[in-house]
């Protein structure tokens, strides 16, 4: 008597409750389940990718289980089916699918099994003759690897079933090829698979570029006076200040470029000359030197490379061991040891787009000092000097 | 059984693979990104009249160029999304000043205070990939202090109108200034005394001349030394005050003119300059040689071998700001044979006027 369950009809229903209640006496000849067989739990079958195979790519598929029937488990047969995961409904592999040229990886209690593809690429099976008995509700594991996923989105299933023989196995599969046999195995199990569409997020990452040159913090005006208590240069020493940072932060993919722009310090028709255009190393020849230089250092985040001029290591010494003079006498160890050189070409630095000060060769974030100095000499005519220094980023993209 | 088989038989192994595409609009909105773009300032100041270098290089060459469109945005640089025009910005005097690789073009009325637009004589069906660059002059700069945008695009079309094909953004920063102050007040560095090393006020540890003992048969000679300095615009004057060599009411005669050193007569005198008749003293010197500027020595007090004194009489002066320079003062003695017994002595006050 063959009854389609495809349906569920109030006829079914009743079958189904006759079934339970008689199940244990009576042999059903001719059904789709063997009344001996146990369904395998907490199967499941996880897939390393999903999407359909579009490029000849494969995935792996993670098949998990554990036994309903205490014994050997000799073979286990997984096979591919495109409309639903009963055993002995006739399998047609999913459009596209493929175990061909697909292997194993072991897992729980599957070592030293070998595979088998069956069926033009639709059925794995897992064997092993040497296997040993295992207690019911022990897991099974392995992967498959190199397996071809259907070619259309949607559902498709695979129908999982346990040997106590390698012979069971191969009995099974051999006797028919749309893997509806339904005798020979002792536990099965359906699970349900299925291909998505991908979800594709789009997102817009615009241009950045964050500048500011300042003392306290971003934003804030920066201001500095150059000298002692009373912002007097010495004969006898530069004055230093460090306290300058320029912070930049860009995702330009080129990078980004800071150039220096501005006069020496100046007062009226006077100035006091520009450290130049090769390093500057004060008290060459002696101390009572005049000239305004700069170098700078970076202080955190990515580092730039400064200009030759601006590096301040021309003399061995760092332009990071400056020490910025608090409004006390100026004194030659400000300088660093051994001391820091400094630069400023004014020519440059009065050119349309300044002087070259740094280049970032990537995007990034990167904070800077700006150490100036100040020294004169007796000649040096008084006044008030002031010099408006700007910094100009321009990323390239 | 069965029935239980189907309720239970699903378990779905669902996921979801997500491809996140990071891109910007120019790939958002299929035309193609614009290379190696960027927007140089000369001035990076707020308000500021400035000049823009916008350079890029074109993606390809397939699409010809008619028109290229500068938009300035405060907003964002995704040329898609609506612009806000950056406070204060404006390009509406700019000038274009320049241009290289892909050239021909000139400023279109179409453009405004943020969008300047370069339309091309005629479209440049295959345009060049290599760099252009666009100098804009005259450009006034946001008011406001921070980050803002330019939108790039190119089209077929002279008038910037179509779709462009090709876009891209950046982004520039105005910046506030690094202002530095400091002071140099006048300097006037002077002193005097027996001998200074090195142009240097700090080595005096002598103010006092001994000349020995005169004899009428040889010159008793001695040095001091003076330096000045000074950032006086208009330099300093040195002067002397004092008498001649005097013993309670008994004095040599000071020569009052220029006078050589003639043994067995009365004379006390000196100069600045390094002698030979006696061999005696040295001439100016400084930290550079030849001084810079070169003092003006009182001609009484120049000429070698030639010694005078009188009283509060300028003897040195300088026109401009000078570096340190060491003086040294030549004293020769003589005395005849009358001249009365004593220990002659005299005080000799060098003044130093800075002219400011």
């Amino acid at each position: 008597m063959k009854i389609s369950f495809k349906r569920f009809t109030p006829a079914y229903v009743v079958f189904t409750m006759l079934l339970t209640l008689t199940a244990p006496i009576f042999l059903i000849t001719g059904g789709k389940v063997a009344a001996s067989a146990g369904q395998v739990q907490f199967r499941s079958i996880q897939l390393s990718d999903d999407t359909t195979n579009t490029s000849g790519s494969t995935a792996n598929y993670n098949v998990q289980f554990n036994i309903a029937t205490t014994g050997a488990v000799q073979a286990v047969v997984v096979d591919f089916c495109n409309t639903d995961p009963i055993p002995g409904d006739a399998c047609v592999a999913p459009t596209g699918f493929s175990l061909t040229g697909a292997s194993y990886t072991a897992g729980t209690n599957t070592a030293g099994y070998s595979t088998t593809v069956a069926n033009s690429g639709r059925t794995f099976d897992l064997s092993n003759a040497s296997a040993t008995s295992l207690s019911s509700g022990a897991t099974i594991s392995f992967a498959i690897t190199g397996v071809t996923n259907p070619t259309v989105v949607g559902t498709f299933y695979a129908r999982i079933f346990t040997f106590a023989l390698t012979t069971d196995a191969t009995t099974w599969i051999s006797s028919a090829s749309d893997g509806s046999t339904t005798t020979g195995y002792v536990d099965y199990g359906g699970v349900a698979i299925a291909i998505a569409q991908t979800i594709v997020v789009t997102a817009k990452v615009q241009e950045q570029l964050t500048f500011c040159v300042y003392i306290t913090t971003c934003g804030t005006q920066a201001i500095i006076n150059l000298g002692d208590a009373h912002d007097v240069l010495s004969t006898s020493a530069p004055f230093i200040d460090n306290t300058s940072t320029y912070f930049l932060s860009t995702n330009a993919s080129h990078g980004a470029v800071v150039y220096l722009k501005g006069t020496t310090l100046t007062s009226g028709s006077n100035t006091i000359p520009a450290a130049g255009s090769t390093p500057f190393l004060y008290g060459t020849p002696s101390t009572n030197v005049d000239f305004f230089g700069v170098c700078s250092y970076n202080s955190s985040g990515a580092v730039p490379t400064v200009a030759t001029d601006y590096l301040g290591t021309s003399n061995g010494g760092s332009c990071a061991t400056t020490v910025t003079d608090t409004g006390g006498t100026a004194v030659l160890t400000s300088l660093g040891t051994p001391y820091a050189t400094f630069g400023f070409n004014s020519t440059n630095t009065t050119s349309t787009y300044g002087d070259l000060l740094a280049t970032l060769a990537a995007p990034g974030a990167t904070t800077n000092q700006l150490a100036l100095a100040a020294g004169v000499n007796l000649t040096q005519p008084s006044g008030i000097y002031t010099t408006t220094l700007q910094l100009i980023a321009t990323g390239t993209y | 059984m069965i029935r239980k088989y189907r309720l239970a038989a699903y378990v779905f192994t669902v996921s979801a693979f997500l491809v996140i595409s990071l891109s910007n609009l120019a790939s958002a909105d299929n035309s193609s990104e614009i290379q190696y773009r960027f927007d140089q300032m000369s001035d990076s100041t707020a308000s500021a009249v400035t000049i823009h270098d916008v350079g890029f290089t074109l993606a390809s060459s397939s699409s010809p160029l008619g028109s290229i469109e500068f938009q300035y945005c405060s907003n964002d640089p995704l040329p898609a999304d609506p612009c806000t025009p950056p406070t204060g910005f404006s390009v509406s005097g700019a000038s274009l000043t320049s241009q290289s690789g892909n050239t021909g073009f000139s400023i279109s009325s179409l453009s405004s205070a943020n969008d300047l637009i370069l339309t091309s004589s005629t479209v440049i069906n295959s345009p060049s990939l290599a760099p252009n660059l666009y100098i804009l002059s005259n450009v006034v700069n946001p008011s406001d202090v921070g980050t803002f945008y330019i939108r790039i695009y190119t089209y077929s079309s002279l008038d910037a109108s179509g779709t462009a094909t090709e876009t891209g953004g950046v982004a520039l920063s105005t910046a506030l200034g690094l202002t530095i102050s400091s002071y140099v007040p006048p300097f006037l560095e002077f002193c005097a005394g027996v001998v200074i090393y090195n142009n240097d006020c700090s080595t005096i540890d002598n103010y006092v001349v001994n000349m020995g003992n005169f004899t009428t048969n040889q010159a008793a000679v001695a040095t001091a030394q003076f330096l000045a300095a000074t950032n006086a615009a208009s330099g300093y004057n040195v002067s002397i005050i004092g008498s001649t060599l005097t013993s309670g009411n008994n004095t040599i005669t000071a020569l009052s003119s220029p006078t050589p050193s003639i043994v067995g007569q009365d004379q006390f005198g000196f100069n600045l300059r390094a002698n030979n008749l006696p061999s005696v003293g040295s001439d100016p010197a400084g930290q550079i040689n030849p001084l810079v500027p070169a003092p003006v020595i009182n001609g009484d007090y120049d000429t070698i071998n030639r010694y005078t004194f009188n009283n509060n009489t300028s003897i040195v002066s300088v026109s401009r700001p000078s570096l340190p320079v060491t003086y040294t003062a030549s004293y020769i003695t003589n005395i005849n044979s009358n001249q009365p017994v004593g220990v002659y002595t005299t005080t000799l006050t060098y003044i130093c006027l800075a002219n400011f």
